[in-house]
């Protein structure tokens, strides 16, 4: 029992971040297999949803989801006074996790209610925890991230209303789009808090004079018209007024970004990655709005811009920066990201841009190559972070 | 963005006349006793694949080499470069690129109708075009083959886009079976074999969607017989021009394959999943629903000039801006005319 218990104390169950992290990057490949496998017409796994709906779920409500989980189980402590979650408990989510994703591979032999039980019974507890910290005196100001996470929770949770009684809610389709819109809330709302620090530590380190000013008000245009997008695109996908809406947005995330630092200091990787998922999500809702006004770009254009581009991004993003933050380290990325950011570019590249522009070749190269991308590129992740995720913080801390 | 592409596509066409002209392409072609070979996936592949194994082509022309071509501008290329002499097409494919200079000798039609859609049965019937109103449609590659055929039956029945029904594009067939199968269409728009492959993996779900055969619905809807001269084979002219005796043992052989494929599916499928990424049980529930049959190129002629001449009034670049004349066809010596199969 003592080597049982023992197991509790280990470093990859000390802090929030590191089993979600570690399980998130190497789940991000695995979840696409199922997908490819029934779009190239090559296998099709027995599902109790179909393989898009499937695909999309596990994507955001499975691999998404955990890097949430890891983000908030680590930055909510550190912005409330609450004790972070370790340990056996730490332990019991990531079960519950893991029994979710089972639950989804063998959705075709399990009652669905079940699956969908155990599967909302992981966001419900994350948010249980996470909204009486943000509502403490320590965590109010922080509490905008706490609604967008409710909003979350509850677009999965009506997903699966519609997955139970079909026809009762919203298609699922557009609730997955629902929700990849949410996390573009999330990460501008993040951007807010991460991008002030580590633009000043990029603009310090590499000696540009100039004083970093980041206007709220920008900051607060960008997010409102933000959030104005994901309510018209819920309501009214592909409508013209939601075109009009995705580029208003988009022209406040470019205001926003033309405040960054773009010197040298661009050249700092984890500046850069947050920039880059930044710029996939002003690419994404271009083409949205684009694709809702004019007749020539398939309806989907952008929405792997928006998924891949700017979600995948931003989460390599804070697997990263966090990954060295939290584990007592130096915020000096290693050198296999700059290899792993490339990748995860090429893939939301080829992916966004192979349909529209190069159909002839749309199944090498607009999903074997993004596939084979996507997969080298959280493999680098773990190939760099594995060994800081698993073992005890440099600096001899407790987390 | 698709449109783009086709004039890039119809401009590199237009040089590749000259390219195809100089000498160095003859000599290299000459060169070689190898006869290359070219089909897209799917059915034709099958066809040609057989026919290049037919003992009579293996005895007069030891070394064939067939490869895939995924674009129109790769297959212009190999023909213009005369890398490829021999190769399955589309008919609109092959009268473009004869429009555009490249000698091009159209020697066979034999896919005659590979055009259907499926429709969710909860969505409402679907034993017509008309039936298309109010539902949402999704279409693989605008401005193609299928999505001119799809808009001219529409037209053709008095239903607009926009006005009586939605339509959605996709960049390729698998993102429309994936939409369908999501249940995000109500109608999908599809050739074969992809049209059984979403079938087939609908059915997984629950699904039995409902078919509607295009070819039938045009002869309905025009009053001519079913059958539209989809794709056949065509060759560089210096081929038929220098080695006659090759071109009838290669039509020869494409008619047996094309009976092959029609008297043994199942073998035929086999063939199709060697070489595709589509399994054996997709093509073999692919053939019986496309029109198989040979018919030489100057056979096929008045049915290819109606049938280009009705895709022509929604899409002038459809075949490179008019009918080919009739250097297009390959004449039809005694020996090898016939085969309405």
């Amino acid at each position: 029992m003592k080597s049982f218990h023992s197991v509790f104390q280990s470093p990859w169950l000390a802090y929030g971040f590191r089993p979600f992290f570690l399980l998130a990057a190497a789940y991000a490949p695995i979840a696409l297999i199922p997908w490819v496998g029934s779009l190239l017409q090559q296998f099709t796994l027995p599902m109790a949803m179909t393989p898009l709906e499937w695909h999309g779920h596990e994507m955001l409500f499975g691999f998404a989801t955990a890097a949430l989980a890891g983000f908030l189980l680590t930055s909510i402590p550190s912005w409330a006074s609450v004790q972070p979650i370790k340990g056996k408990t730490l332990a019991a989510l990531v079960v519950l996790w893991l029994l979710g994703r089972l639950g989804f591979w063998m959705s075709a032999s399990l009652p669905e209610v079940l699956v969908a039980a155990v599967n909302f019974a992981f966001p419900l507890s994350l948010i249980f925890w996470a909204l009486p910290a943000l509502l403490s005196e320590g965590g109010r100001r922080h509490l905008s991230i706490g609604l967008v996470l409710l909003a979350f929770v509850l677009v999965q949770g009506v997903f699966y209303l519609g997955w139970l009684w079909p026809g009762l809610v919203l298609p699922p389709l557009v609730l997955l789009n629902t929700a990849v819109n949410i996390l573009l809330v999330l990460i501008a709302l993040t951007a807010s808090r991460i991008v002030r620090v580590v633009a000043m530590a990029a603009t310090k380190e590499t000696g540009q004079a100039a004083p970093l000013r980041l206007t709220p008000a920008r900051e607060y245009l960008a997010i409102t018209a933000l959030i104005a997008y994901v309510v018209a695109d819920m309501l009214a996908p592909g409508h013209p007024v939601t075109g009009w809406v995705a580029l208003a947005a988009a022209a406040a995330q470019a205001d926003r970004l033309s405040e960054w630092p773009w010197g040298k200091a661009m050249g700092r990787l984890y500046l850069l990655l947050l920039t880059t998922a930044y710029c996939w999500m002003v690419a994404g809702l271009v083409l949205v709005g684009v694709s809702a006004l004019v007749d020539g770009l398939p309806g989907y254009a952008g929405r792997h811009a928006l998924s891949v581009g700017a979600v995948g991004t931003a989460i390599l993003a804070v697997f990263c920066i966090a990954g060295l933050r939290h584990t007592g380290r130096a915020l000096l990325l290693p050198g296999i990201i700059w290899p792993a950011l490339f990748m995860v570019v090429f893939t939301a590249l080829l992916r966004t841009l192979v349909p529209v522009w190069w159909p002839e070749m749309y199944l090498l190269a607009g999903v074997g190559l993004p596939f084979l991308f996507w997969f080298v590129g959280f493999g680098l992740y773990l190939a760099g972070y594995a060994g800081f995720l698993v073992n005890a913080r440099a600096d001899g801390q407790p987390g | 963005m698709n449109r783009i592409h086709r004039r890039d596509f119809l401009k590199l066409a237009a040089s590749s006349a000259v390219l195809s002209a100089l000498p160095i392409h003859r000599a290299m072609a000459q060169s070689s006793t190898k006869l290359g070979a070219a089909t897209p996936y799917g059915l034709p592949q099958v066809i040609l694949t057989r026919a290049l194994e037919d003992p009579a082509v293996q005895g007069r022309i030891p070394e064939r080499d067939l490869k895939a071509w995924k674009d129109p501008d790769q297959l212009r290329a190999w023909l213009a470069r005369a890398e490829v002499m021999l190769a399955a097409t589309p008919t609109n494919v092959a009268a473009n690129l004869y429009n555009r200079g490249v000698p091009l000798v159209l020697m066979n039609v034999n896919v005659w109708g590979t055009l259907g859609m499926l429709g969710l049965t909860e969505r409402g019937r679907l034993q017509s075009v008309d039936d298309l109103a109010g539902r949402h449609v999704g279409v693989p590659w605008r401005g193609d083959m299928p999505d001119l055929v799809f808009r001219y039956l529409l037209g053709k029945a008095g239903l607009q886009i926009g006005r009586d029904l939605k339509v959605s594009y996709h960049s390729s067939p698998f993102e429309t079976v994936q939409m369908f199968v999501a249940r995000r269409l109500d109608v999908a728009v599809l050739p074969e074999p992809m049209r059984t492959a979403t079938r087939l993996q609908a059915a997984q779900f629950g699904q039995v969607p409902a078919e509607l055969d295009m070819q039938e619905e045009w002869a309905r809807l025009t009053g001519e017989k079913p059958g539209l001269p989809q794709a056949g084979v065509v060759c560089r002219r210096e081929l038929l021009d220098r080695y006659p005796e090759q071109v009838a043992v290669l039509q020869g052989a494409i008619r047996r394959a094309v009976d092959w494929v029609v008297a043994m599916p199942r073998e035929a499928a086999v063939t199709g999943s060697q070489h595709s990424p589509l399994s054996t049980s997709v093509f073999e529930g692919a053939i019986p629903r496309t029109r198989i049959r040979m018919a030489s190129g100057m056979e096929s002629r008045k049915q290819l000039e109606s049938f280009f001449t009705a895709l022509t009034e929604l899409s002038s670049g459809f075949i490179g801006g008019k009918l080919p004349d009739s250097d297009f066809y390959l004449p039809d010596p005694s020996a090898e005319s016939g085969g309405q199969g």
